[in-house]
């Protein structure tokens, strides 16, 4: 049997709503594409982000907040821990090391991070150009700040731009200018727009100790136990993995709380996964509509062409004939639609992935990948046996109805 | 290839319930080389008892026998096969598909079985339509005139050569010189190739060619002018 020149005569007759239909089924595929390739690239870029972040050690309070202001950068209300708990973190055995994070100032838009060069360093894997911060007026920008070495700029008071004052309400000192001296490799996380400076700066700034008895200008460790001021969050790198769970419960009490941030991410992921199934179901039953209204479609597509199946039976054509013809035409629409579906969604993901990078800071790339191509097949399977149906109910009509 | 039917009767229950009979022919037999016209006005049952014949009505009774072959006994799809190879259609309005090539429409019942036609077939649809007179160049049948197109339908139904050639009002949609034509090419195929050739018409220069006459009325056998139908 060769069905080919009924596919193309149809195809020929009714090419609008040839290409109509295929339009259809690729939106659909696409859809179903695009979400999950974009949920799984949100998904590792951001356990990704949290992978240097070992331990993190914070005031009791939502681990959520910790997580999401120490490592994705966003703006939360941390408070911070007992000046004591970064003197413990610091001196206690098996930590690789430890190192505060600081937070209060911004410049324009950009979070500014108080912590140590050495934890720069570790996030960065090295400096792309430049150097370390050697002075409390010295910063280290991410890889994505449109600062360039030799820029200088003062830090403006809270974690979102203002037009603010060189001295804010509490008196804090934001006169200082800040020269950028080294800029830090690429790490597909929001701290590619950062401003890392030296945590005395934070703390100096704020009109706290600084971690170093007046007069000495020295930044980094060794802190000074009568002079450390608290800071929102440390982080605490482990020397091995029995080092991290001892660690861990080490630093929780009353006063204190530690977690990996896989723990959070993992309590994220489960209520994303819920939401994302929710919508994987919402597009599947839109897939499933599309493969519905493409078989009634198909039928009545066909329907037009009734008296010409009519008159194949009359010259002789099995009905098997007529099924194959009906069912292979739905089924072009049908692959093309799924094969066009895949590449629109390849096209798009990266867009999408770029936009939602650029909102996030974090480095997401979402492409269709085998879960997608999986289900796009299982939906295209889907209505190749729905096709079935039109095709059936043609090849059972009797040639002298067709031909009346 | 010899006809023989027997006792044929279509009825139908129309909508009040009421019982009504569309075909009513208790013999009709016709043999190689005759050709033989159903005539009749509209609704007499002439194109039925046509498709009759060729084993296109379920609800038939009684028994249409080419040769051995008892056709309503058989299967569906050994009736489409038996259709295939032995009856060659043509129809008033062509049935053509307009998207094709001539060659392509000719080549048709072909595709049923084979996926690729042999070359010798496809010499075989090239001679007959080079023999029709059909301009082969034209991509699309529709671009042929309606002389043209039916010329084609008839190429068509000679492709696998078959011994029965079934019209129904074959010359209805031409004007007068091609329906001469095709009135011609179907009475010669009878006397020169010895084909059984049973058409439905209404075109009194078409029929008074044939060599036999069936006149149906009321689905009902009125008069019939040769011996091969009695």
């Amino acid at each position: 049997m060769n069905p080919i020149p009924v596919i193309r005569a149809t195809m020929r007759r009714h090419w609008l709503l040839f290409l109509l239909f295929s339009g259809i089924v690729a939106f659909a595929i696409a859809l179903g594409a695009i979400l999950g390739a974009q949920e799984r690239g949100f998904r590792q870029a951001s356990a990704r982000a949290a992978d240097k972040f070992d331990i993190l050690v914070a005031a009791p309070g939502s681990q959520t907040d910790v997580v999401l202001t120490a490592i994705y950068l966003r703006p939360g209300t941390v408070p911070l821990l007992d000046a004591k708990v970064l003197g413990d973190a610091l001196a206690a055995p098996h930590v690789a090391f430890a190192a505060p994070i600081a937070f209060g100032d911004n410049h324009q838009g950009a979070p500014i991070i108080g912590t140590l060069a050495s934890f720069v360093d570790y996030l960065s894997g090295g400096l792309a150009e430049g150097s370390t911060f050697r002075t409390e007026a010295e910063a280290v920008v991410g890889a994505a700040s449109p600062l360039k070495i030799g820029d200088r700029f003062k830090p403006e008071h809270g974690l979102e731009h203002h037009a603010a004052a060189a001295e804010d309400e509490d008196g804090d000192i934001h006169d200082l200018e800040i020269t950028v001296v080294g800029r830090m490799k690429p790490t597909g996380t929001p701290w590619d727009r950062a401003i890392a400076v030296p945590v005395e700066q934070v703390w100096k700034t704020h009109s706290l100790p600084n971690g170093h008895p007046p007069g000495d200008e020295r930044i980094g460790l060794p802190f000074d136990p009568r002079y450390i001021s608290g800071v929102p969050v440390v982080v605490v790198k482990p020397d091995s993995v029995v080092a991290a769970y001892r660690l861990r419960a080490q630093f929780r009490g009353q006063d204190r709380m530690s977690f990996f941030p896989a723990e959070v991410l993992v309590q994220i992921y489960g209520l994303m996964g819920n939401v994302q199934a929710l919508l994987s179901s919402i597009v599947m039953a839109t897939q499933l509509l599309v493969l519905l209204a493409l078989a009634g479609g198909a039928f009545a597509i066909v329907s037009l062409s009734r008296r010409q199946f009519a008159v194949l039976r009359v010259l002789g054509a099995p009905r098997g004939y007529v099924v194959l013809c009906v069912w292979s035409y739905v089924a072009i629409i049908i692959v093309m639609g799924t094969v066009l579906g895949l590449a629109m969604a390849a096209g798009l993901s990266s867009g999408l992935a770029a936009a939602l990078s650029k909102t996030t800071g974090l480095a997401i790339t979402a492409l269709p990948g085998e879960a997608e191509i999986r289900s796009a097949l299982s939906t295209a399977l889907i209505g190749l046996a729905l096709a079935l149906v039109p095709a059936g109910l043609i090849a059972v009509q009797k040639p002298m109805d067709g031909l009346n | 290839m010899q006809l023989r039917a027997d006792s044929l009767r279509i009825t139908f229950v129309d909508a009040a319930g009421a019982r009504f009979t569309a075909l009513d022919i208790p013999r009709l037999e016709a043999g190689c080389g005759d050709s033989l016209a159903i005539t009749g006005p509209s609704g007499s049952g002439k194109s039925t008892l046509l498709y009759a014949l060729a084993g296109l009505v379920d609800d038939l009774e009684g028994n249409v026998a080419w040769d051995e072959t008892m056709l309503m006994r058989l299967p569906q799809t050994a009736r489409d096969r038996w259709r295939r190879e032995n009856a060659g259609f043509v129809f008033q309005d062509f049935h053509l598909i307009a998207e094709l090539s001539p060659i392509e429409n000719v080549l048709m019942p072909a595709r049923f079985a084979l996926f690729s036609a042999s070359a010798d077939l496809k010499a075989r649809a090239l001679n007959l339509l080079d023999e029709l007179r059909v301009p082969i160049a034209r991509k699309l049948s529709s671009q042929l005139s309606r002389g043209e197109q039916q010329r084609v339908a008839i190429a068509r139904a000679l492709l696998f050569d078959p011994p029965i050639i079934l019209a129904d009002e074959p010359t209805a949609s031409l004007d007068a010189e091609a329906a001469n034509d095709v009135s011609t090419l179907l009475t010669e195929l009878a006397a020169r190739s010895g084909k059984l050739v049973i058409t439905v018409s209404h075109d009194e220069r078409l029929i008074e060619r044939c060599g036999a006459r069936l006149a149906l009325e009321h689905g009902r056998l009125k008069q019939h002018d040769v011996a091969a139908v009695l």
